[in-house]
């Protein structure tokens, strides 16, 4: 399994945003990616352009306040991209930021990033030397189970 | 505007033109050619019927891969999608309007998948020889159209009722994450968005789940 220049992008984002100490973990697709690349899995996966993550934080947030740690974590050791935010956070929702590259002013990715949820084991990945934190395998699964749970029963 | 423009802009062949309006064959291929001349009241209500319908072109079906013909380049090969179909544009050569997924990411509504195999556009028929090209039609008004890093595509309105006309293929994640975007960015309004009678009732549950869609 390869990794192509936007996965490679994506997960320099991941790395920066661990890098600067915001208590953030990933999850989703890109975190699979990585767990399967560890296991020594070849075959490539199908994922939309997004960064899926939890945020753990003691306080409540505000857009201004995560909007500011983010574009600065990516300042600090990221790619040269604006962050922005399309929609707060709220009950049950998550809060979904765009990643928009300076010259061109194109969206080059989204992150949903879930905030304050229960805090779920993680672990530390890595891929092509970029190092991130997120939510540990079992967790994965624990997850995909949560979710086809839902989906059947409220098919019922 | 005449009977042929009214046809070509649907798309239509003079057949399904006839079918669709329950009006005999032989009669649409007079008015073209000129034997006959339709009286004004019918091209006057032919004229305002076309126009509510070039939201009901032809469906598109799935093109099937086939090893004679040109590949288009890959998307997994870009970053950003506005890259990857500016060289799909260029790759084509030939005058295009993006549909579907790509309309929506050239409004940047939506970025796309790692694996993007099918490319939806209005244009000639000749186009479907690169594999994964599907052609939604062979032309639409200029009012559906927008033009944005030299790329043409449909408005999001358009975009909508073609995604809606072509559920029974399409997956529909793209245009939910399109509608919910655009819901958040406009403070959760949907104001601005206009959808053809027959496809309100659709419309009303996709934006439902479009909200929805974040949540869990």
């Amino acid at each position: 399994m390869k990794i192509t220049a936007e996965e490679k992008m994506m997960y320099e984002v991941m790395k920066a945003i661990y890098d600067s100490g915001i208590p953030i973990s990933f999850k989703g697709s890109m975190v699979l990616k990585a767990c399967l690349m560890e296991a020594g899995y070849s075959e490539d996966t199908r994922h939309t352009v997004d960064i899926d993550a939890n945020w753990n934080s003691d306080n409540s947030l505000s857009s201004e306040q995560m909007i500011e740690s983010l574009q600065s974590a990516l300042n600090k050791n990221g790619p040269d991209l604006d962050v922005s935010i399309y929609r707060m956070y709220g009950e049950g929702r998550s809060a979904g930021f765009e990643l928009t590259e300076k010259d061109t002013g194109e969206i080059l990715f989204t992150m949903d990033i879930d905030v304050n949820r229960p805090t779920a084991p993680t672990k530390i990945y890595e891929v092509e030397g970029l190092r991130f934190r997120g939510i540990s395998p079992l967790q994965m699964i624990a997850e995909k189970f949560r979710q086809y749970l839902l989906i059947r029963y409220s098919a019922e | 505007m005449n009977i042929r423009e009214m046809r070509t802009q649907l798309g239509d062949t003079q057949s399904e033109f006839a079918m669709r309006y329950g009006i005999p064959f032989r009669t649409i291929q007079n008015w073209e050619t000129g034997v006959r001349k339709p009286p004004e009241y019918i091209k006057s209500l032919l004229e305002v019927r076309t126009q509510t319908d070039l939201i009901n072109r032809k469906t598109a079906a799935f093109p099937k891969y086939n090893a004679k013909k040109s590949n288009l380049p890959k998307r997994s090969d870009y970053v950003g999608a506005i890259a990857w179909l500016k060289a799909v544009r260029d790759c084509i050569g030939e005058p295009i309007v993006f549909a579907l997924d790509e309309a929506l990411m050239c409004q940047g509504n939506f970025e796309g998948r790692n694996d993007e195999y099918i490319v939806w556009v209005y244009g000639d028929d000749t186009v479907s020889r690169f594999n994964g090209v599907a052609v939604l039609g062979n032309q639409i008004s200029s009012y559906s159209v927008k033009e944005k890093n030299g790329l043409r595509f449909t408005d999001f309105n358009r975009t909508i009722a073609d995604a809606i006309a072509n559920e029974s293929i399409l997956d529909m994640q793209g245009i939910t994450e399109a509608i919910s975007r655009y819901y958040y960015r406009n403070k959760e309004s949907y104001e601005g968005i206009s959808v053809a009678p027959e496809d309100q009732r659709r419309f009303e549950t996709l934006a439902k789940e479009a909200i929805e869609y974040y949540e869990n």
